[in-house]
C-alpha cells in the first residue's frame, strides 16, 4: 500500500467519527476565518493609511533634494522639466506625477499672524486622488488655476486669523537666498479634516503663484510626488526612477519620507502577528486534543495493524495524513465561511463611526475614514493557509509518533 | 494768545498752498523726512499691555530707510540686545547667549521686543509708494480743516493685510500726525499717533509716536525720540553682523 492507499485509509478513518472530524475541521476553519479577516482589515487599513499619507505627504515615491529630508528648506529644490515628468509618468506602476512646494509659511491678517505648513500644488494636475486635503474643503472651493491668487485654509487656522471666504491673507516665506518675501492670497476655500494638525496648521496655495513669490524657475519645486497603483511596488519604482532623475536628486519611497508611519505600522503589525500566533496556538491545541484522543481510542486497532505487518513508519504516516486531511478540509470549510463576510467587508465595509462617535480619526497626522474595509494581500492569505496546514500537521506529530510506537502485544490486550 | 495767532497765520499760509499740492508730493514728504539721511539718536520705548508695562532706552543708527541698527542701553538686564535691519531682513543679537538670529519669514509677524510693532512693521514701512495707491479724502480749507486726509489702498496683488490705510497730514508742516490701519470691512485695527512736533537735529519731526491696537484701547507702545542728529558720519561697517555684536 503506497501513500495514496494510506491517504485513502486516513480519509476513511476520519469519517468513522463524523461529528468529531467536523468539529476539528470547523475549528481550523474558524481560526483561518479569524486570521484572514483580521489580517485583511489590517492590510486594507494600512494600505489606506499609506495611500492617504501619500496623498497628503508627497506620493508613494518622492523625488527631492538629497538634503531636503534632514533639513527641509525652500532653498533645497529639484528641477523637473516637462520631458522628465513625462518620462517618469510612463514608468510601470506609475499612475501620476505632480510637482509641489511644501514648507513653512507665516500667515498674516489684520487680526493676527500664525505660522503654518503649506503645500503649493497645481490644480490642473492634481485632484482628490493625489491630494487628500482637497476632500476636506467644506466651504468655498479650491482655487481654479495655478497662478490664481486663492488659498485654502484649515478651519481653525482661518478662525484664529479672523479670516473668512474672500479675506486677504499675506503669506511670508524665506526664499532661496534667505530673503523674506511675501505674497497675497484671498481665502477661496476652508478645509476641515478633524485632524488638528491640518485644521490648525495647514494651508494650500497655488503652485505658480508661490513659484513667482519665491523666484523659482517654472520647472522648480521642492518635491516631485509620484503616485503608484500599489504602494507595495515602491521599491521597484525607485530603482527604475533613480536612473532617470539624475545624480543630485534623491528618489525615496514613502517608507523613507514617512518614518513615523513606518514605525507605527511596524509596532501594530508586530502586535497583530502575536495575536495571530495566539489564534494559531489555540486552534492547534484543539486539533491536538481531538487527534490525540482519536489515536488513544484506536491503540488496540493499531496494535492489530502492527501485528499483521503495518510498520511504525506507516502508522505514523497514516495519522499524519489524517492531520493533513483535517487541515485541507479546514481550509475548504474556511473558504466557505469566510467568503460572504469577506465580500461584505470588502465592498460595503463596517461603519465604526457609531461606535467611536466621530467621523474621522487621526493616525500620525493622517486623517482616516471610520468605515473599516478588508483587503488582504494575496501573499498574506497564502501564508495564513500554509500556516494553518502546518499547524495542523505539527499538532498531529505527537499523536502520530504515539501511534507508531504501539506495542502489538500490549495494545491487543487493551479493551 | 500770541501763539494762537501765529498758529492761525501758519495754518492760513499752509492752507493757501495746500490747494495745489499733490498726493505724491505729500507722500514723498513723509518718506523724505528720513530718507537719504544718515542719523543717530537715542529713544525711549514704553510698552504697556494688560499685564505688564516696561520701558527700554535704545540707541539707533540709520541710513535712509533701508538700514537701521538699534541697540538697547537700559535696563541693564537687556543691555546689548540689538536689532539690525538691512533692506527686507532682520537679525537679532542676544548678548546673553552671544547669538545672532536671523528672523525667519515665519517669525516676521511676531512682536518686536515685546512691543505692539511686529518685525514686519520695521521692514514693511518703507514701501508705501510701491504697494499702495493714495488719494485725497479731505484737503485743508484754511478754515476748519487743517489736515490733508489721504486714503492709501493696497494695489490688488500687493502683499499687504490692510484694507486701507488712512493718513492725516498736518497742513502746517506736511507731517503726518495720525495713521489709521483699517481692515477690508473698514473697521479700524490699530492707530499710530504722532505728537510733540519739534525741531530735532535740524529737522522738523514728531518726537513721540504711539501705537494703539483698536481691540485693546488700554494698551499701547510709545516711542519717544530723546535726541537725534542727522547727516552724521557713520563707519562703513555700521550695518554689518559684526557691528551688531559689538
Amino acid at each position: 500500500m503506497g501513500v495514496l492507499g494510506l491517504g485513502r485509509m486516513a480519509w476513511r478513518n476520519l469519517w468513522r467519527q463524523v461529528r468529531r472530524t467536523l468539529i476539528t475541521v470547523l475549528s481550523v476553519a474558524f481560526g483561518v476565518f479569524l486570521a484572514v479577516l483580521m489580517t485583511g482589515l489590517q492590510d486594507r487599513n494600512w494600505e489606506d493609511v499609506i495611500n492617504t499619507a501619500a496623498r497628503l505627504g508627497g506620493g508613494h515615491v518622492t523625488l527631492e533634494h538629497p538634503d531636503f529630508r534632514d533639513k527641509p528648506s525652500l532653498s533645497r529644490t529639484v528641477h523637473a522639466p516637462p520631458a522628465l515628468l513625462a518620462e517618469l509618468a510612463q514608468q510601470e506602476h506609475v499612475v501620476r506625477v505632480v510637482q509641489r512646494i511644501s514648507g513653512q509659511v507665516m500667515l498674516s491678517t489684520t487680526a493676527d499672524s500664525f505660522g503654518a505648513g503649506f503645500i503649493a500644488y497645481d490644480p490642473a494636475r492634481e485632484d482628490e486622488s493625489t491630494l487628500s486635503l482637497l476632500e476636506a474643503v467644506k466651504q468655498g472651493a479650491r482655487f481654479a488655476t495655478s497662478a490664481d491668487g486663492g488659498m485654502v485654509l484649515g478651519e481653525r487656522l482661518a478662525r484664529n486669523l479672523g479670516a473668512e471666504l474672500g479675506s486677504k491673507v499675506v503669506y511670508t516665506v524665506t526664499d532661496e537666498r534667505g530673503e523674506i518675501v511675501s505674497g497675497l492670497a484671498r481665502v477661496s476655500g476652508i478645509m476641515r479634516t478633524g485632524a488638528p494638525s491640518v485644521d490648525l496648521g495647514m494651508c494650500l496655495l497655488p503652485l505658480d503663484a508661490v513659484r513667482r513669490v519665491l523666484g523659482y524657475a517654472p520647472d522648480e519645486s521642492t518635491q516631485v510626488a509620484v503616485f503608484l497603483d500599489t504602494q507595495r511596488r515602491a521599491e521597484d519604482v525607485v530603482q527604475a526612477l533613480a536612473g532617470l532623475a539624475g545624480r543630485d536628486v534623491a528618489v525615496r519611497t514613502w517608507r523613507e519620507t514617512q518614518p513615523d508611519l513606518v514605525s507605527i505600522i511596524k509596532v501594530k503589525r508586530a502586535g497583530m502577528l502575536f495575536f495571530e500566533f495566539l489564534i494559531l496556538v489555540l486552534c492547534a491545541a484543539g486539533i491536538f486534543n481531538t487527534l490525540f484522543v482519536s489515536v488513544m481510542e484506536r491503540l488496540r486497532e493499531f496494535g492489530i495493524l502492527t501485528a499483521i505487518g503495518f510498520g511504525p513508519v506507516r502508522l505514523f504516516g497514516m495519522v499524519m495524513l489524517e492531520s493533513l486531511w483535517v487541515g485541507l478540509l479546514g481550509l475548504v470549510a474556511a473558504l466557505g465561511i469566510t467568503a460572504w463576510p469577506y465580500h461584505y467587508l470588502a465592498t460595503t465595509g463596517w461603519d465604526l463611526s457609531a461606535v467611536y462617535g466621530t467621523q474621522n480619526a487621526d493616525i500620525a497626522g493622517v486623517g482616516m475614514s471610520m468605515v473599516m474595509h478588508v483587503g488582504i494581500y494575496p501573499d498574506h492569505a497564502a501564508v495564513i493557509a500554509v500556516s494553518a496546514v502546518v499547524a495542523t500537521l505539527l499538532a498531529g506529530l505527537y499523536p502520530a509518533w504515539r501511534a507508531g510506537r504501539v506495542e502489538p502485544v500490549e495494545a491487543i490486550k487493551l479493551v | 494768545m500770541r501763539t494762537g495767532v501765529v498758529a492761525v497765520l501758519l495754518l492760513c499760509t499752509a492752507g493757501a498752498r495746500a490747494q495745489d499740492v499733490t498726493v505724491e508730493e505729500l507722500m514723498r514728504a513723509q518718506d523724505d523726512a528720513l530718507r537719504g539721511a544718515s542719523s543717530t539718536g537715542t529713544m525711549t520705548m514704553r510698552v504697556k499691555t494688560a499685564r505688564w508695562e516696561r520701558s527700554l532706552t535704545m540707541q539707533s543708527w540709520s541710513e535712509g530707510t533701508e538700514k537701521t541698527l538699534v541697540r538697547i542701553l537700559a535696563p541693564a538686564k537687556e543691555k546689548g540686545t540689538a536689532t539690525l535691519k538691512v533692506e527686507g531682513n532682520i537679525w537679532n543679537y542676544l548678548p546673553k547667549v552671544d547669538r545672532t538670529i536671523k528672523v525667519p519669514g515665519s517669525m516676521m509677524g511676531g512682536s518686536w521686543m515685546g512691543s505692539h510693532f511686529t518685525n514686519d512693521d520695521l521692514v514693511r514701512e518703507a514701501r508705501y509708494s510701491e504697494d499702495f495707491t493714495c488719494a485725497f479724502v479731505e484737503k485743508p480749507d484754511g478754515k476748519t480743516r487743517d489736515h490733508w486726509v489721504i486714503d492709501c489702498t493696497p494695489r490688488p496683488n500687493a502683499p499687504v493685510v490692510w484694507g486701507r490705510v488712512r493718513l492725516a497730514i498736518r497742513a502746517v508742516d506736511k507731517l503726518a500726525d495720525r495713521i489709521d490701519y483699517l481692515d477690508e470691512k473698514g473697521a479700524r485695527v490699530r492707530t499710530l499717533v504722532f505728537s510733540e512736533f519739534t525741531t530735532l537735529g535740524g529737522r522738523k519731526l514728531a518726537r513721540m509716536m504711539r501705537m494703539v491696537p483698536a481691540d485693546k484701547p488700554d494698551e499701547f507702545t510709545e516711542v519717544h525720540q530723546d535726541d537725534l542728529a542727522f547727516d552724521v558720519k557713520l563707519p562703513a561697517d555700521t550695518f554689518t553682523l559684526q557691528a551688531l555684536k559689538k
